[in-house]
């Protein structure tokens, strides 16, 4: 009797979290749709108090009319364009580098082995704080503030969460491949490129796209490092001023800047889940 | 003895290879570590008179005396100042994180994996916060909560009038900015927490359930000390948010505040962005400094006490 009621009480619990489960995802997901659905009103239905409704008339051109507008001399659709190339080249620099190094430190000996990967480690736990002044002057002293080369240098950064993911990839697979290779006459590099990289593939896949994502979302480092080549996040932000109470306009910005990576998410989702959820986060 | 000249030139070709390969990366890395570190410690003690550097402690002198001293305020409140609402603010982020996010996805979580109906579709919602830029996820935050916005007019038919611009007073602005991290935070921890809940072995629930376990004793008993060591490592993310966080409250607030939604990092970071004054940039090193040496031993002091309570679990 007493475990039926105790059975039921869990059920009513469960219930309760689950309504808590819907609200949440409602309240993540009802401002995308809310957005897409004022894209395609007209700046005029929109400020006439048409807030909730469907359009009356859907206009579809706010996406194009964002993507011309221009902020301080720099289109929307330049700002897309930047995105898009700072994204491809800062994820192939760090995911490149990273397996490479993380390659070299899973399967090789060598002095100050344990350094690297000592340090890897230390530099993910050990947060530094209020180094970004002097960060600006190291930019300075490079000559390479203001740039894209800049950020780049920035972006090939490699010892953190991706060299560590990727180590523990490498380290699970087997070095008989590349005996295999040797005795068919494989040099170093045509081993590492042409046998173990390849190898590697899934745990590279999972992280260039987290990695693609990091960079695509990125405001602080092309903000303070790249102010006239504005990305898409940094474009965004100063969309809200620039198209002070166009709100269908901004909206169209949003999209914009949302789309793509939420296509590019739904086609990695599920590597992307099984690789964190897997790989995961300890203490 | 041939064998062995034979094998240290094989050895020495292995350690080129290695160092052509590793030579960007760590140089790279000595680079960003060395000269960021180094130098911003050198920065704290530096003062631009001029043509000159002089060195001193007057950088750490000024940012404590303007704690104390300074009669800005623009808070709206009474007993602060515009510094030390900036400290208000920074432990808050403490406070939420380790009192409200982390146990609110811990919760989450749990429930996620127990035959919740739609947990697959919960999961991959629950995700977005992550993969949405910040700017845009402040956005989605900011506009529904602005007049003509869906959450504005649904408080105002049931009679709550919210302010027209949030972040204008506080505490509002920063209960906003905390709510904000709070909702986008939370699909971070449940991606985290659910690895490690995933991780236990199901025989462990199983003898469990078979012994009576509800659901309370489930996740008291052997929830909390199997994933605790994913808990001190989210206390202790937690604990360095308050020297860390800035991104939030200056993309929400987006210029509109003076002074009451700021954090350590985001006066930094904004005068950083802002500032081409050398001796500002100072003392910028000189606070950041000033505040982790300060409060990296109270969170490692936490971190060492939270480890020994379930020692020896890895899951």
């Amino acid at each position: 009797m007493l475990r039926r009621k105790k059975h039921a009480a869990y059920k009513v619990i469960k219930w309760i979290v689950f309504a808590i489960f819907v609200l949440y995802a409602i309240s993540l997901l009802a401002p995308f749709l809310w957005m897409l659905l004022n894209t395609f009103k007209s700046q005029g239905e929109y400020t006439a108090g048409n807030f909730f409704g469907f359009p009356k008339e859907w206009k579809f051109d706010n996406v194009i009319e964002v993507l011309k507008f221009e902020i301080q001399g720099q289109t929307v659709l330049s700002m897309l364009l930047m995105s898009i190339v700072t994204t491809a080249l800062g994820t192939f620099i760090n995911v490149g580098l990273s397996a490479i190094s993380a390659y070299c430190v899973a399967k090789y000996n060598f002095p100050g082995k344990k350094i690297i990967l000592g340090a890897a480690i230390f530099t993910m736990v050990v947060p530094i704080v209020g180094t970004l002044p002097a960060q600006v002057k190291m930019m300075d002293f490079l000559r390479i503030n203001n740039s894209l080369i800049g950020v780049l240098f920035l972006y090939s950064g490699c010892f953190g969460f991706n060299f560590i993911m990727l180590h523990s990839s490498f380290e699970t697979i087997s070095w008989s491949y590349a005996e295999a290779a040797q005795i068919d006459g494989a040099n170093r590099f045509q081993i590492l490129f042409r046998v173990m990289l390849p190898l590697a593939k899934g745990p590279i896949i999972a992280v260039s796209i987290l990695q693609a994502i990091i960079i695509w979302n990125d405001y602080s480092t092309p903000f303070l490092f790249m102010g006239n080549l504005k990305t898409l996040a940094v474009g965004l932000q100063e969309l809200q001023s620039a198209a002070n109470g166009n709100y269908p306009l901004q909206f169209a910005g949003v999209m914009v800047a949302v789309i793509p990576i939420a296509i590019l998410f739904a086609c990695f989702q599920k590597t992307i889940i099984k690789n964190t959820v897997a790989g995961g986060l300890k203490g | 003895m041939k064998r062995l000249a034979r094998l240290t030139k094989r050895k020495k070709r292995d350690y080129l290879f290695v160092a052509l390969l590793l030579a960007y990366p760590v140089l790279q890395f000595v680079i960003t570590w060395g000269f960021v570190n180094v130098g911003s410690i050198l920065m704290a003690f530096q003062k631009s008179t001029g043509w000159e550097t002089q060195w001193t402690f007057d950088n750490f002198v000024t940012v404590v005396k303007n704690i104390f001293e300074t009669t800005i305020n623009t808070t709206g409140t009474k007993w602060l100042n515009n510094q030390t609402v900036i400290i208000l603010n920074s432990l808050g982020y403490a406070v939420i994180t380790i009192f409200i996010s982390l146990p609110l996805s811990l919760v989450f979580s749990y429930f996620l994996q127990k035959n919740m109906p739609l947990a697959n579709v919960f999961r991959v919602i629950f995700f977005l916060p992550n993969i949405i830029p910040i700017v845009a996820l402040a956005m989605a935050y900011n506009t529904p909560l602005k007049e003509n916005g869906y959450i504005f007019e649904f408080l105002k038919v049931i009679g709550i009038n919210l302010p027209s611009n949030l972040y204008a007073q506080w505490p509002t602005s920063q209960v906003a900015v905390y709510l904000y991290c709070i909702w986008a935070g939370l699909g971070y921890n449940v991606v985290l927490m659910s690895g490690a809940i995933g991780r236990i072995p199901k025989e462990i629930f199983e003898s469990a359930q078979l012994d009576g376990a509800g659901y309370f004793t489930e996740f008291t008993k052997i929830i909390i000390p199997l994933i605790w060591p994913t808990i001190v490592t989210l206390v202790v993310l937690g604990m360095t948010n308050v020297l860390t966080l800035y991104l939030q409250p200056y993309l929400l607030s987006n210029g509109t505040t003076s002074g009451n939604i700021y954090s350590i990092a985001m006066e930094i970071f904004e005068t950083t962005a802002s500032s081409q004054d050398a001796n500002a940039l100072n003392q910028m090193a000189a606070k950041g400094l000033l505040f982790s040496v300060i409060w990296a031993p109270i969170v490692m002091l936490v971190r060492n006490r939270m480890s020994k309570k379930y020692d020896g679990v890895d899951f």
